[in-house]
């Protein structure tokens, strides 16, 4: 699911649409708006796989939340 | 009576006259030149002095101004019983002094402070010539009267075109000026011929003006009558109008109130528009946006743990709450806006319909009121019209009251002839004398008895005379004769104009006979009725053969004029008689 496979292109696996989410978080960005950005990227596609690409930067420690905006954490 | 003529010019032939017959000869001399006429002599001459003694208008005689301009004219004349002599001069013309037995006229002499001279006006001399000739008053009221000098020029006719007709002494004489004085002379009431001329007056001026109708210069009755409906219809919409019209007067602040509430209605509608729009999205979004099923961030964290061990920062607890945070601030983020949209709207909504409310209402008040401008200028045109309507009445009363003054003008006319009847039965002894008077000339003339007609129409009176035999020139100017003979034979019995003057022209183209019966008929009448009879003869023209025994004309003539030297003529010189065009009376 993350990762690429024989299944699934590298663009289409979180770890691509995850680099296409942290591109456009500069700053704190909400939600919605974040949303509103990527959601017409072919990428993205579902509002699921937008949700799973956040929860896998979250793990990887790389965003945080606070409130309603998501920032980027760390270097 | 006229008893001499003279002139203040020792070169003037002096003439003097008596009762009865007085005749004026012309000498025609043998060998005078075609071209001497015999007007030379001075006959007419004499006619137009006399009629200058008895009030003619000086510059219509036609004398020699030039050469008489320091004459004076003298008449001895009877009036009213009266011996005076009266001298007018050239010069001043409009003094006529007067000597004699002036005391007692019925009209006073003025008299000259310089001179101490008696004289009269021409006006007043012609009231008294009027008043002791023909009894005629001065002060009648009626617009068409006898005059004096219409009359006298029936007994002293002057120039040819006075001896083509009985009734009238000049050409192209107008039908009331012959009808009124001969009326008078005849003794009948002349008053109807003035009323019948008044009538005819009205009647031709109602002609012009009809005419001039039908011609288009003036609007028919039925165009008059047509505006007068249309103009009625109008004035009365528009009077309503104006008595329901409500005068506004913000009436242009409320135009543009309304006009801005358009642009305010048709902007919030714009933005009304883009918010459905934004809410059908959200509400679409609510429904394609399913979040992740809850054990799939299980399946993630164990996917990265394989692949990401060592750079896995959290904890699966710290991944869930993190997933659910981000969807419940999605969640309630998206239903914020909608709400948010809805009250939106509904505030746009209420907006719009309190606009259009608001507009609605203006819109009704501007048509149901006007601008006050708007008003006056109603007002102004119906002002406009009632004038226009109250001109065409008047004329359609006009209009109308021709077609009764043609009514009156009938029943005026009926009216009249009823009268002229009835006066002419009244006045019957007063013609009946005349036509015996008549009847006896032409008997003594032509052994014919002659008719002297007088007919009553509703134009008045119509006189003809007849005598058989009558259509050559000279029976014509016989009926003159016989007509002038019986007027001065009517009047002198009523102590009135006893002198007939004649011009030889009546007895041009007569038959010798007649003017030998004429002339004694003449003179044995005015010896009978003591008046005089003047005329003036060419020495050619005495019927010397065709006398009756024992009559001498010699003993008749009171002057004898000759037109070979200048000194034989009356005025003593020659002098051209200028031909007199179109003659009018005076």
């Amino acid at each position: 699911m993350i990762m690429p496979s024989k299944y699934l292109r590298e663009d289409e696996a979180l770890i691509g649409v995850g680099g296409i989410l942290l591109q456009r978080i500069e700053g704190r960005k909400n939600i919605s708006s974040l949303w509103e950005d990527v959601k017409a990227s072919h990428a993205v596609a579902t509002f699921e796989r937008f949700i799973l690409a956040l929860d896998f930067l979250f793990l990887l420690g790389l965003i945080d939340i606070k409130g309603n905006e998501i920032k980027r954490v760390g270097p | 009576m006229i008893k001499k003529i003279y002139a203040s010019d020792k070169r003037f032939k002096a003439v003097e006259f008596q009762k009865g017959l007085n005749v004026i000869i012309a000498e025609r001399v043998e060998g005078s030149g075609e071209k001497d006429t015999r007007n030379g002599a001075g006959k007419t001459t004499l006619i137009n002095i006399i009629h200058f003694c008895l009030g003619a208008d000086v510059k219509k005689l036609g004398l020699p101004y030039a050469e008489i301009e320091d004459w004076d004219f003298y008449i001895d004349i009877t009036i009213c019983g009266k011996n005076i002599t009266a001298k007018r001069s050239i010069k001043k013309a409009n003094y006529i002094i007067v000597s004699g037995a002036t005391d007692d006229l019925p009209i006073f002499a003025e008299k000259d402070a310089d001179s101490g001279e008696l004289f009269y006006k021409n006006d007043d001399w012609k009231k008294l010539l009027g008043l002791c000739l023909f009894n005629l008053h001065d002060g009648l009221r009626s617009k068409y009267k006898p005059s004096f000098r219409s009359l006298i020029s029936y007994f002293i006719r002057r120039g040819v075109d006075a001896y083509s007709h009985p009734f009238t002494h000049f050409r192209n004489q107008k039908t009331f000026d012959f009808q009124i004085n001969n009326a008078y002379l005849l003794g009948l009431n002349w008053e109807h011929a003035s009323e019948a001329q008044e009538i005819r007056d009205k009647s031709s001026a109602l002609k012009a003006l009809s005419s001039a109708v039908k011609a288009g210069i003036v609007s028919s009755q039925g165009e008059l009558e047509a505006e007068r409906v249309r103009l009625e219809k109008t004035i009365l919409e528009e009077n309503k109008a104006i008595e329901t019209f409500k005068v506004l007067p913000q009436y242009k602040e409320l135009q543009d109130r309304a006009n801005l509430l358009t642009t305010k209605i048709h902007h919030s509608s714009n933005n009304l528009l883009v918010l459905r729009r934004k809410l059908t999205r959200y509400e679409e979004s609510i429904a394609t946006e399913t979040p992740p099923e809850g054990d799939s961030v299980e399946k993630l964290y164990a996917e990265a743990g394989m692949f990401f061990s060592e750079s896995i920062k959290k904890t699966l607890g710290e991944a869930k709450t993190f997933h659910a945070s981000v969807i419940e601030n999605r969640k309630k983020f998206l239903q914020t806006e909608l709400a948010e949209i809805k009250n939106k709207i509904i505030k746009i909504e209420n907006d719009i319909n309190s606009s259009t409310d608001e507009r609605a209402k203006l819109m009704r008040l501007l048509q149901t009121h006007g601008a006050l401008e708007e008003f006056s200028l109603l007002q102004t045109r119906v002002v406009e019209k009632q004038e226009r309507l109250e001109t065409v009445k008047t004329k359609l009363s006009e209009l109308k009251n021709i077609s009764n003054e043609q009514k009156e003008i009938k029943a005026r006319k009926l009216e009249l002839d009823t009268k002229l009847q009835r006066d002419y039965e009244l006045s019957r002894p007063n013609w009946e004398q005349a036509v015996a008077l008549f009847n006896e000339g032409s008997l003594a003339l032509y052994d014919e008895p002659g008719n002297l007609i007088i007919n009553t129409t509703e134009n008045g009176y119509e006189f003809d005379v007849e005598i058989s035999r009558s259509n050559s020139e000279g029976v014509g100017k016989m009926k003159i004769f016989c007509y002038d003979m019986m007027l001065v034979e009517l009047l002198a019995e009523k102590n009135g104009i006893d002198f007939l003057i004649h011009d030889s022209t009546i007895y041009d183209g007569v038959d010798s006979r007649q003017r030998a019966h004429a002339l004694q008929y003449a003179c044995s009448r005015a010896e009978e009725h003591d008046f005089q009879y003047i005329c003036a003869l060419n020495s050619d023209m005495v019927p010397y053969d065709d006398f009756e025994n024992g009559f001498d004309l010699c003993q008749f003539v009171r002057l004898t004029l000759g037109d070979k030297n200048p000194s034989d003529s009356l005025m003593g010189f020659h002098f051209e008689l200028k031909k007199e065009v179109g003659r009018s009376p005076e």
